[in-house]
């Protein structure tokens, strides 16, 4: 509806007022679900650099701000971010007031959101205020106030633009998460954590020998993984920031494939203890174990699914390896895939509905598939040149991270859920491998 | 002794006063000729012998009577020597350093010890995606078991590896079922099951590294260490 309300022009006076408050009107909400209904249909949004209230600035950072957010933005798959050479004709800046905006002239080039932000600096810390507006009824719909370091400058921008896409897709964005991999870029094989668009690395083990399968706790504090660092391969979990790494599962033969329960207190994992490789399950912060497989064959990678009740993993008891999916008591097993070439690394999306795969396609190698999780219309994702593997899901299921050779070395690539907007997200020297997507 | 008058040949007046001699002294005035010489070196003699005493005695005389029999070693005094300035100062070795003797080297008695390096052994191969011991292996394996048997005392880690075509996991428990395999069957040739322990390597260390049939041939393989003690 045109015009302003009376209740939205004192909601739009509170929250210039007070720190971190949302605002959203019912009726925005409705019309934005029909908009993620119909595919294509992205917002068109505005991210111009963010201004800053004091006339002198010496290393703007208005810029960067503008900049994540609309990385991110248009990470999302919701948004099309407007170039500025679509803004309108005579704009350069935003005035720092906010309720100086000319929605007309916006509308005028079919902008359907903005963001307007201002940062100020004081005493080394980073104060940014943003604000969503809605063009077409000329109202703003949400508004934050972030102040912290000025090293945390990018988590204050990925926040707000979580922000952003959880207003309008009901669900929490993913800008804030990172991934773990595995990098030979030292010399030796370690895990590494990034952000998920790349940036930040660094380097969490410093074994000096084979680390392996890194995998995030279900509330991203800590991952588990494989170490040969005393010479053979054995179960750690270690925090994220890379302190207090402790010895999990040290079983004579494999302890490998760690994947961790919804609850977040039980591993499923491959361990070699009774014979040949089987799937386990094992306490993460106590002894007791059970087994769940009972075959002579080589069972192994596991993935929970999100509701805990189920294992899909890989098994070549059928003569090749293939994906198959048990109850966590044992019971119910059953094959799932189907197509006749080797099968492995199931990744349960946490959607629940599709399970994620790779294939070992003759003349082609190794290449991603998707399907549903009872085996039906397997999807292939990715093609040569190159062998594109271990696929892990975004905890919104609407992304994949993975590992591709397409360049060369193996290096981590994200795309979206249908294969599309493929992006290089490491440069490290080496063999980049192995991804997993926090929360 | 001749006696001239109431004189020994080669007495002195004085020691003949203390013999108890009661003539006159004009009687021991008189001497002979051969009486005067002798009486002469003895006062020579006597002479020389009294300066020297006098000498070692006051020389001897700090350090008690008898230091003069065992004189203590003095010290040489230090001497600088200066020396041309275009040469550099030598520099003191430390004086931390301990030095002893070592024996030689026992002879070893045959057998003992590690006298061989378990990686000597030949690896096998093994097809694709699969574990079984092919007719090849099988030749190697029985010399390797001889081998084995010869050096009881020496334990082995069979190492099972992988090509790259499937997932790490994967090859992980792959690997581990070639080690496996591989223990096995040297197990049914007499091998002491003691001397073997199994670890698996997956695809991560290929000897290869091409992408191709060939390399992937060589990767697929066990191959023999040392294990540790």
């Amino acid at each position: 509806m045109r015009g302003k309300s009376l209740l939205s022009k004192v909601a739009i006076g509170v929250s210039g007022l007070v720190l971190m408050t949302v605002i959203s009107g019912t009726s925005a909400v409705e019309i934005s679900i029909e908009i993620f209904g119909q595919r294509g249909q992205r917002i068109r949004i505005a991210i111009p650099d963010f201004v800053s209230r004091s006339a002198l600035v010496t290393d703007d950072p208005g810029r960067k701000i503008a900049k994540i957010i609309a990385y991110d933005l248009d990470f999302s798959g919701y948004f099309e971010v407007m170039d500025p050479i679509q803004y309108p004709p005579d704009f350069l800046r935003f005035d720092p007031n906010p309720a100086r905006i000319d929605y007309a002239r916006w509308r005028g080039v079919q902008a359907r959101d903005l963001i307007h932000g201002v940062w100020a600096a004081r005493r080394g810390e980073l104060e940014i205020e943003c604000r969503l507006f809605d063009v077409q009824e000329g109202r703003q719909i949400v508004g934050k106030l972030y102040k912290g370091e000025t090293k945390l400058l990018r988590e204050m921008a990925h926040r707000f633009a979580d922000d952003v896409v959880l207003y309008h897709s009901g669900r929490q964005g993913i800008a804030h998460t990172k991934i773990a991999f595995t990098s030979t870029s030292t010399g030796a094989k370690e895990i590494f954590v990034c952000d998920y668009d790349g940036d930040s690395v660094r380097q969490l083990t410093n074994d000096g020998s084979i680390c392996l399968s890194p995998a995030w706790s279900p509330d991203a504090s800590r991952i588990a993984y494989t170490s040969y660092k005393d010479g053979n391969p054995d179960l750690y979990v270690i925090n994220a920031d890379g302190s207090l790494p402790q010895l999990v599962a040290a079983y004579h033969g494999l302890n490998t494939a760690p994947c961790w329960s919804p609850t977040g207190d039980t591993l499923a994992l491959t361990l070699s203890i009774d014979g040949d490789s089987e799937i386990y399950l094992k306490e993460v912060d106590g002894k007791r174990r059970r087994r769940v497989t009972y075959s002579g064959a080589i069972d192994t990678t596991p993935s929970f699914s999100p509701d805990g009740a189920r294992i899909a993993f890989v098994s070549d008891r059928s003569g090749t390896p293939q994906i198959w999916v048990v109850d966590i008591d044992g019971r119910n097993l059953r094959r799932i895939s189907y197509q006749g070439g080797r099968s492995f690394a199931p990744a349960w999306s946490p959607l629940g509905d599709k399970i994620a795969y790779v294939v070992d396609l003759p003349g082609e190698g190794l290449q991603i598939f998707v399907m549903s999780a009872d085996g039906r219309n397997p999807v292939q994702l990715t093609s040569g040149p190159g062998w594109n593997q271990r696929p892990s899901w975004s905890p919104n299921g609407t992304h994949i991270v993975f590992s591709s050779t397409r360049a060369g070395r193996a290096n981590i690539y994200t795309m979206r859920a249908d294969g599309a907007d493929v992006r290089r997200v490491s440069f490290l020297s080496g063999e980049n491998e192995s991804p997993a997507w926090s929360r | 002794m001749v006696k001239v008058g109431c004189y020994q040949v080669g007495m002195t007046k004085l020691v003949c006063r203390l013999k108890g001699c009661a003539m006159p002294r004009e009687h021991c005035a008189k001497t002979s000729e051969e009486g005067i010489g002798m009486r002469k070196r003895k006062v020579l003699w006597l002479w020389t012998v009294t300066v020297l005493a006098v000498v070692l005695v006051g020389t001897g005389c700090a350090r008690g009577p008898l230091s003069v029999l065992f004189p203590k070693r003095e010290k040489e005094p230090v001497v600088q020597v200066s020396r041309p300035p275009s040469r550099p100062p030598i520099v003191e070795r430390p004086t931390e350093i301990v030095e002893r003797r070592v024996a030689p080297p026992a002879e070893e008695p045959p057998g003992r010890g590690i006298v061989w390096d378990p990686t000597d052994l030949s690896p096998i191969h093994f097809e694709f995606d699969k574990s079984r011991i092919t007719e090849e292996a099988r030749v190697i394996l029985q010399g390797n078991a001889e081998r084995i048997k010869q050096n009881p005392d020496v334990m082995i880690q069979i190492e099972g590896h992988c090509d790259e075509r499937g997932t790490n996991e994967y090859n992980l428990a792959l690997g581990l079922r070639r080690a496996r395999s591989t223990r096995e069957y040297l197990i049914n040739l007499g091998v002491d099951p003691s001397k073997l322990t199994t670890i698996s390597y997956g695809e991560e260390q290929p000897v290869d590294p091409r992408h191709n049939e060939e390399a992937w041939a060589l990767n697929r393989r066990a191959q023999f260490g040392a294990a540790e003690q």
